[in-house]
């Protein structure tokens, strides 16, 4: 559908002054990339100063809890006496596959919601 | 003008917005040049102010500098810098004129009787639409685009684009009538 334009406004637009060039507009706009692109750097830079002493902060905290976590992943999550049965939900009977799991469903939902 | 300035003037637009999306100033700078007087228009043609039509084009810009990543096909940075034109407006209404589009005819009647001088212009008469109904007007006889198009670009049903149209070209009509007995060259620039 074009539409059923009135050819007496049509002639109007078509006649009407448009904006002149600018070349000060082009400097304006390129001059404001330059002011966002140093912000840009400056604000990478002024939270790289930031985080040095988090990271150096948390630093050892975080290795102890991986070292932890580590320790746990093997670990059965239900005891299971029958030695068949358990090498067959082994891989699913761990803290490792716990984590495999929550992250898989996390993923799928997140794919759910986001479609 | 440097030699390299001189080759940006001559390259094809996709090659531009090739350069654009590597980060090059000087492409971005020949972009906007070739592009800023259509960008100016339309939202002069939108909003009757040229200031905030220039600061609008001059954010539109800068959302082509940071989002041209996203555009696919650089072929197409014609419809997509209009989409995002036209977003760009969308936005500065809903910022900070959310009221304007409560205004009832009585106030678009009383403009009218406001701005019968002869001597209005067109961006006058297009002032005293309501928003929707002026963007319609714009895209449809500024842009020429068809209706669907400009349901697509603005989100808006079929139906309310066609009455948009309908009502604003009625009213610039009324309002604009000085020009239609005037011979075709007496306001042909």
């Amino acid at each position: 559908m074009t539409g059923d334009r009135d050819p007496g406004l049509q002639a109007l637009f078509d006649a009407a002054p448009r904006a002149s060039a600018n070349s000060e507009f082009v400097a304006r706009v390129v001059a404001d990339i330059d002011r966002q692109r140093h912000k840009t750097i400056l604000g990478w830079l002024a939270a790289g100063v930031l985080l040095v002493p988090v990271i150096w902060w948390l630093t050892g905290p975080v290795v102890s809890t991986l070292n932890l976590a580590t320790q746990l992943m093997p670990d059965s999550l239900i005891e299971i006496e029958t030695n068949w049965l358990a090498q067959i939900v082994a891989p699913i009977n761990s803290v490792t596959g716990a984590a495999g799991l929550l992250f898989l469903a996390g993923w799928l939902l997140y794919r759910k919601i986001s479609s | 003008m440097s030699a390299q300035d001189q080759l940006l003037r001559k390259s094809p637009e996709p090659l531009l917005v090739s350069l654009v999306r590597k980060g090059d100033h000087d492409a971005f700078a020949e972009l906007v040049r070739r592009r800023e007087v259509w960008v100016r228009t339309l939202l002069l043609r939108c909003c009757s102010d040229p200031t905030l039509a220039d600061d609008l084009a001059q954010a539109a810009f800068m959302q082509v500098w940071n989002t041209i990543g996203q555009l696919r096909r650089t072929t197409r940075f014609g419809p997509w810098l209009k989409r995002l034109t036209i977003n760009t407006w969308l936005q500065h209404i809903r910022r900070n004129d959310p009221l304007r589009h409560a205004d009832d005819d009585t106030d678009a009647a009383n403009n009218a009787e406001d701005a019968t001088s002869i001597g209005m212009d067109l961006d006058e008469a297009l002032a005293t639409l309501k928003e929707p109904v002026r963007l319609c007007i714009v895209l449809s006889y500024h842009e020429g685009m068809t209706h669907d198009e400009i349901s697509d670009f603005t989100g808006l049903p079929a139906g309310t684009v066609k009455s948009n149209i309908r009502r604003g070209a009625e009213r610039l009509r009324e309002l604009l009538a000085a020009y239609a007995d005037a011979p075709r060259g007496e306001y042909s620039k």
